[in-house]
């Protein structure tokens, strides 16, 4: 079984001429870090950099590695919970479910009894066939949140934007005991 | 004062709810029925003081039209017309929107000539697509769709470029191959800017089929036919009444497509389950 260890090293990160990030290094094994600091410091450029996420006047240099391979672009090994829309409204609960990386790797009967136990044993089956916009908005933003984590299964490292930003105050702790739960239950 | 239901009874609720359906019935029906009568009266009163046709005259002349065979024979055929060069229009607008809109590259090889392009008026193209084409269907059918595509690339294109990075990102983050991308993401994302041009697009070609035809057809025998072609007799014979019947059919045929796009996107969205008709996006 793969170790899991994200490399890092001497990432930087360039918006044409600007050094945004400026060789960073360090290593994660099974744990959790949190970067911050104030607004354009780099923090998204940091996480966009290790998603292999590109835009066109961005520039990286330095090395990302998983278990000492490099990360392939759209392999679903890392993900990230984005700041602003969190996930598309159009689609149903089930159908977003169905597009997480490890999902897909299912046929059609084993992937509708993950779903349905994934979804039921943090009580929100009744929401399968809703579009997330249909929701109601504390739940939504929770079931988005907990949703981007059940969708992730593949990935290695989970990489948050503001996570809880979205989330009603009074449910935040809720939601990150969810979070770890999932991260114990299927992540492994 | 502000209007609330709690506090009420569920019998007294119950009642609020049936008052509300009623309120919400009437103003649908005043919609269909009370707007069209009242149109019909204040045109019935103002019609004769510029010698136009009541709407009894302008019934009569849709019979007659229906009993000599050419209504729905010419209904047929405009449809089949602006139908066919929408269709074509909007697809290659749609497909080449994308790309430019999704690939600089595309659109620094392509955008000038197509900006250029968009600004040509389309009914000062006419006589030379007829010059060169002729005065058969292809002609016909390849304006409107040069109509079309222009609007639909330039919305689609802008549409593309506007969309939300985050999407992008969340379908890296899922390793979303190229065809979910496309299909589950970017198009739903985009679908409500392309039901909205499609509409646009739509009356675009029934304005267009309307100067095909009239163009198409004065000079010559052939293609005798078409609501635009009916519309040139009736003022070449002095008929207001035709006239007016074949505007009146081009409003009623307009108020069909755009129902049954409408029914097209939801049965669409039953069959897919993606919200194609979301506010987002």
């Amino acid at each position: 079984m793969s170790q899991n260890i994200l490399q890092v090293k001497q990432l930087t990160v360039k918006y044409n001429s600007t050094i945004v990030v400026d060789s960073i290094d360090f290593e994660l094994k099974n744990e959790t870090i949190v970067f911050y600091g104030p607004s354009g410091c780099g923090k998204t450029s940091i996480l966009k950099a290790l998603l292999n996420v590109h835009e066109p006047n961005m520039k990286t240099r330095g090395s990302i590695l998983l278990d000492g391979n490099d990360i392939k672009k759209g392999s679903g090994e890392i993900g990230m919970t984005i700041q602003g829309p969190v996930v598309p409204s159009w689609l149903t609960i089930y159908n977003l479910c169905k597009m997480g990386s490890k999902m897909r790797r299912l046929n059609t009967q084993e992937q509708h009894d993950r779903i349905m136990s994934m979804l039921s044993s943090f009580k929100i089956d009744h929401l399968v066939d809703k579009y997330t916009h249909n929701i109601s908005g504390g739940e939504n933003s929770e079931q988005h949140l907990l949703l981007l984590y059940l969708m992730n299964l593949k990935c290695y490292y989970l990489m948050s934007q503001p996570p809880l930003l979205m989330v009603l105050h009074e449910c935040q702790y809720g939601v990150i005991l969810k979070v770890k739960y999932i991260q114990c239950k299927y992540q492994q | 004062m502000l209007w609330t239901t709690d506090g009420l009874s569920r019998s007294k609720r119950i009642r609020v709810k049936t008052m509300k359906l009623k309120k919400n019935s009437l103003i649908k029906i005043s919609q269909i029925v009370f707007v069209p009568i009242a149109l019909l009266i204040v045109w019935s009163i103002f019609a004769p003081f510029y010698s136009l046709p009541g709407m009894s005259k302008i019934c009569g002349a849709i019979i007659e039209m229906i009993e000599n065979g050419t209504y729905f024979h010419d209904i047929a055929i405009s449809s089949f017309r602006a139908l066919s060069g929408f269709a074509i229009g909007f697809s290659l607008g749609a497909i080449l929107g994308i790309l430019t809109g999704r690939y600089s590259k595309v659109f620094l090889i392509f955008g000038g000539l197509l900006l250029f392009l968009r600004w040509t008026p389309v009914l000062a193209i006419l006589p030379l697509t007829i010059r060169i084409g002729g005065l058969g269907e292809g002609p016909k059918i390849f304006i409107i769709s040069w109509a079309c595509f222009f609007l639909c690339w330039i919305y689609t294109h802008v549409a593309v470029t506007k969309l939300q990075k985050q999407y992008i990102w969340w379908s890296d983050s899922l390793g979303l191959s190229l065809n979910q991308r496309l299909f589950k993401v970017y198009l739903p994302a985009i679908s409500p800017s392309l039901i909205g041009t499609a509409r646009a697009a739509l009356a675009i070609s029934l304005i267009v089929v309307v100067a095909a035809e009239l163009g198409g057809t004065l000079q010559s025998g052939l293609f005798r036919n078409g609501l635009g072609y009916r519309i040139s007799r009736a003022i070449e014979t002095n008929r207001n009444d035709l006239n007016i019947a074949c505007i009146l059919t081009f409003g009623l045929l307009g108020i069909i497509y755009d129902c049954c796009l409408f029914q097209a996107v939801k049965l669409l969205s039953f069959i897919t389950k993606i919200d194609f008709c979301h506010s987002e996006g």
